[in-house]
């Protein structure tokens, strides 16, 4: 006889706890990889959707988030989220220059495709290195958000994931609302959907070129604060994380939002799987097979319209 | 209202249009003729910014609009229908009027112009939150000029409203634009094939052929004789 | 009569005096030009399937290190000529390139680069796990050096100098021909107008697959010249730098630029060793560098030089002539 695990003490089945409690536990790093994962990769697909380009600097914004935040704080003594929002709105205004300076002067020629990788290339590798030239080269850390942690029945979270997914959803809603609900929302969705149409209705489309490209590298930032807790703050984690958000975008559906929240709830409920019954080693060559099966046997993704 | 002087435009090497000049007075139907591939399309989207002109100028209200980004010229009052309509598939019926009132000055208006373009077009309020690319193409074309409607503009140029469309719905499209016409004072220059219907509604007549301005002339005097002249010149 | 100062003279005075070179410099100079000139080839390559064929490949440096393991590995284990050892790298790279085309054959541009890059990152962990052939992160060694007539090459550079420089002058007289040619051409038209050109009976895929497979023999061939003058093979060759360091040399010669990639290569090579002790500086100015180019200078390095020929005048030939108005030869957009 045994009750379900919702925070009530149980009186131990021993055999069920084995195989329900690791389970459980997976779910939950699950979910929580998930929205970590969702924050990461968003910012790539809504500047494919709506910027029909491949930002190879995505990885770059993300790393810089956890730089702009380790700085501020650990350097200038700001509060913690002050620093975060800080080290966002530059990054913010950063990607805007970056995109007026960089890609609006390539974007009309026929050869965007190519050039626009090439330069978003060039700049991941400038910023990569960047941090090393003005901060050095040691590793930097900075703290969680939140010590301590929730007991619930035998399940243990701590403050900073329950924290990290508080975040994430609220953000991620938030921008599902702006996509919605606005008129500059509704105006990207246009974007995506028919350029000259956009065209056709006086939306300007520079600046909201320009605007996509900030609110992808914001959206890319917050997710490099919830990550640098996690991992350390290096511009390896760049190139890892646009690796991994590559493939769950492409698994989604490149450009498209919901296709992007789905894939990165799945591949992060796998990871915690892989993680949890096969063990940590084996999560680099899960991510290595699935970008192998992504690319060449389904890279149209769940929701995608274009191969 | 509308000055067009000397414009030539380009598709790379090709001169697609040859030295155009013409007027439309305000509140005037105007309508461009000739086979396809004669420049008739290229004129529209030159006007309203959506290629551009290499010589000459194109003034709106004495305002020079040529080689104006698109976005100011909606702005300033021109706008484009396309022939390929260019709805957002998967945005509602709604949202796309939503968006033809972007510019400034018609999201002020955006309650009014609801108000109006239901009242032009019953069947588009019905269908309002339908997903564009699920209506039929009749619907899709007073999408289209529903959401041109949205904009506030004082001149719209439509390219080939009629083209695809069943004859009953056909007339209903050129009953349309004479209400728009007639009821909103809007100037409108129309591209059409269907000769006949667009000399009825319409004040001013031209024909065009291999880019340039061939015939011109009040609707009235316009015979198909004299137009299919023209095509076999 | 002056001197005929067109593009076809000074490329010759330039090779003549890049055969004197061991004479006029010391052994520092030959070692920076011997790479230059495998380097070059493999830019000209790699212009060729993405400048020229438009195709956003990124896997020529991985076609590279699979030539050259492949090459080292059969003269190490299976005591092959290390001159047989070059055509074998180049063949088990084109291999390589045909094993990517084909599911690149239904994909486009974008997923293209992201599977060439893929497999550029997948290389380093085949090369790890098969560390008991390849030599793992310590690199493989011991290959056996060319010799000629009992001339061992490995007694002194200048062996390695002529090596390199009449590769150099073959693989680029082939790529030149390969681009006059009727493949080069339904390349170019391909990359501009792709239906128009299947509708004149261009086969996508046939073409498609033999630039890959072309540009990955030469590629790895080039990788295997490459490691018996370094002496050793690593994955190295395969980390973001150098990745860097090529893709420069490409866009700065400019992309579809014939003779842009040759100083593209020898620029990027001279920079590279003169910012050596730049530190970390170094590969800030190389991302610079790429976005700079690609934004202010697209026609590049060779693009540049068509402009200094119009602006010097002298006497522009026909060809070059013809060149500029990009009717034969520069191809870029």
């Amino acid at each position: 006889m045994h009750e379900s695990v919702q925070g009530k003490a149980v009186p131990y089945d021993t055999g069920t706890m084995k195989i329900l409690f690791p389970f459980l536990n997976a779910i939950i790093s699950g979910v929580i990889l998930g929205a970590i994962y969702a924050m990461m990769s968003m910012g790539l697909t809504l500047i494919y959707g709506v910027g029909r380009m491949f930002n190879f600097a995505h990885g770059a914004f993300i790393f810089w988030g956890g730089y702009f935040t380790w700085f501020f704080y650990s350097q200038s003594h700001l509060d913690y989220f002050l620093s975060a929002i800080l080290g966002i709105v530059i990054l913010f205004c950063f990607a805007i220059l970056v995109d007026k300076f960089t890609l609006s002067p390539i974007r009309k020629k026929p050869d965007f495709g190519i050039t626009s990788v090439l330069v978003t290339l060039g700049l991941a590798i400038v910023l990569g290195n960047a941090g090393d030239v003005i901060f050095g080269t040691r590793i930097k850390t900075i703290n969680k958000i939140a010590e301590g942690f929730l007991r619930i029945g035998d399940f243990t979270i701590t403050y900073q994931d329950l924290a990290t997914i508080a975040i994430s959803v609220g953000i991620l809603l938030g921008l599902e609302i702006f996509l919605r609900k606005t008129t500059i929302g509704t105006a990207l969705r246009a974007i995506s959907q028919d350029t000259v149409g956009a065209q056709i209705v006086g939306i300007n489309l520079d600046r909201l070129f320009a605007f996509t490209m900030g609110l992808s590298a914001a959206l890319a930032g917050i997710s490099g604060v919830l990550l640098a807790p996690k991992f350390f703050i290096a511009p390896y984690v760049g190139w890892e994380t646009l690796f991994k958000a590559v493939i769950i975008v492409i698994f989604g559906g490149l450009g498209s939002v919901k296709g992007t929240l789905i894939s990165a709830f799945i591949l992060g409920t796998l990871e915690a799987f892989v993680s949890m019954y096969l063990g940590m080693f084996w999560v680099q060559p899960m991510w290595f097979i699935l970008m192998v099966g992504v690319l060449f046997v389904k890279p149209k993704g769940l929701f995608g319209e274009w191969a | 209202m509308l000055e067009v002087h000397q414009v030539n435009a380009f598709y790379g090497e090709f001169h697609a249009l040859k030295d155009i000049s013409f007027l439309v007075e305000e509140g005037e139907v105007v309508v461009f003729l000739g086979a396809n591939g004669h420049g008739k399309s290229t004129l529209l989207k030159t006007i309203c910014g959506l290629i551009p002109s290499s010589t000459g100028h194109i003034k709106f209200h004495g305002t020079t609009i040529s080689n104006l980004p698109m976005h100011k010229i909606v702005e300033i009052g021109v706008v484009y229908i396309p022939e390929e309509k260019h709805l957002f598939p998967d945005l509602t019926v709604k949202e796309n009027l939503l968006l033809g009132a972007y510019n400034k000055r018609a999201r002020k208006e955006r309650e009014n112009s609801y108000q109006f373009v239901y009242g032009l077009f019953p069947r588009l309020e019905e269908r309002q939150h339908q997903i564009a690319s699920t209506l039929s193409g009749g619907e899709r074309q007073m999408l289209a000029i529903g959401r041109g409607l949205m904009s506030h503009a004082r001149l719209m140029a439509i390219d080939e409203p009629s083209v695809g469309l069943a004859p009953i719905v056909k007339t209903e499209v050129f009953h349309k634009i004479i209400e728009i016409n007639q009821q909103q004072g809007l100037t409108i220059i129309l591209v059409e094939q269907e000769v006949e219907s667009s000399l009825a509604i319409s004040r001013k007549g031209f024909v065009m052929k291999d880019g340039r301005i061939v015939l011109e002339d009040e609707s009235k005097n316009l015979t198909i004789d004299l137009i299919q002249k023209q095509y076999l010149v | 009569m002056g001197l005929i100062l067109n593009k076809k003279t000074i490329a010759i005075l330039l090779l003549l005096l890049l055969l004197v070179c061991p004479w006029l410099s010391g052994p520092y100079y030959m070692h920076l030009i011997i790479v230059c000139f495998i380097w070059a080839v493999v830019a000209s390559a790699w212009n060729l399937i993405m400048g020229y064929a438009g195709i956003y490949s990124f896997a020529q440096l991985a076609f590279f290190t699979v030539g050259a393991y492949a090459a080292g590995m059969v003269e190490i284990w299976f005591k092959v000529s290390p001159w047989l050892g070059l055509p074998i790298g180049g063949f088990i790279a084109a291999l390589a390139g045909l094993i990517i085309a084909f599911p690149c054959l239904k994909l486009k541009g974008l997923y293209i680069c992201l599977v060439t890059i893929a497999f550029h990152q997948v290389i380093p962990v085949f090369i790890k796990l098969g560390a008991t052939w390849t030599g793992g992160d310590v690199g493989l060694m011991g290959m056996p050096h060319y010799s000629l007539f009992g001339y061992n090459f490995g007694s002194s550079r200048i062996y390695y100098y002529y090596l390199a420089f009449f590769v150099f002058l073959l693989f680029q007289y082939v790529i030149y021909r390969i681009i006059r040619s009727n493949i080069g051409l339904a390349f170019v038209a391909l990359r501009d107008s792709e239906g128009f050109a299947e509708s004149l009976g261009v086969n996508r895929q046939k073409c498609n697959l033999i630039v890959f497979s072309v540009s990955a023999f030469i590629t790895g061939l080039m990788g295997a010249l490459y490691i018996h003058y370094l002496k050793v093979a690593t994955p190295r060759t395969l980390e973001i730098e150098i990745f860097a360091a090529a893709i420069m040399m490409v866009v700065i010669g400019g992309l579809g630029n014939f003779s842009g990639s040759i100083l593209g290569a020898f620029f990027v090579t001279f920079l590279d060793e003169f910012l050596r002790t730049a530190g970390l500086i170094r590969p800030i100015i190389f991302g610079a560098i790429i976005i700079v180019g690609i934004v202010l200078f697209p026609s590049g390095l060779g693009g540049l030089a068509d402009s200094l020929f119009q602006f010097i005048g002298g006497h522009v030939d026909s060809s070059a002539k013809r060149k500029m108005a990009g009717i034969d030869g520069n191809e870029t957009r």
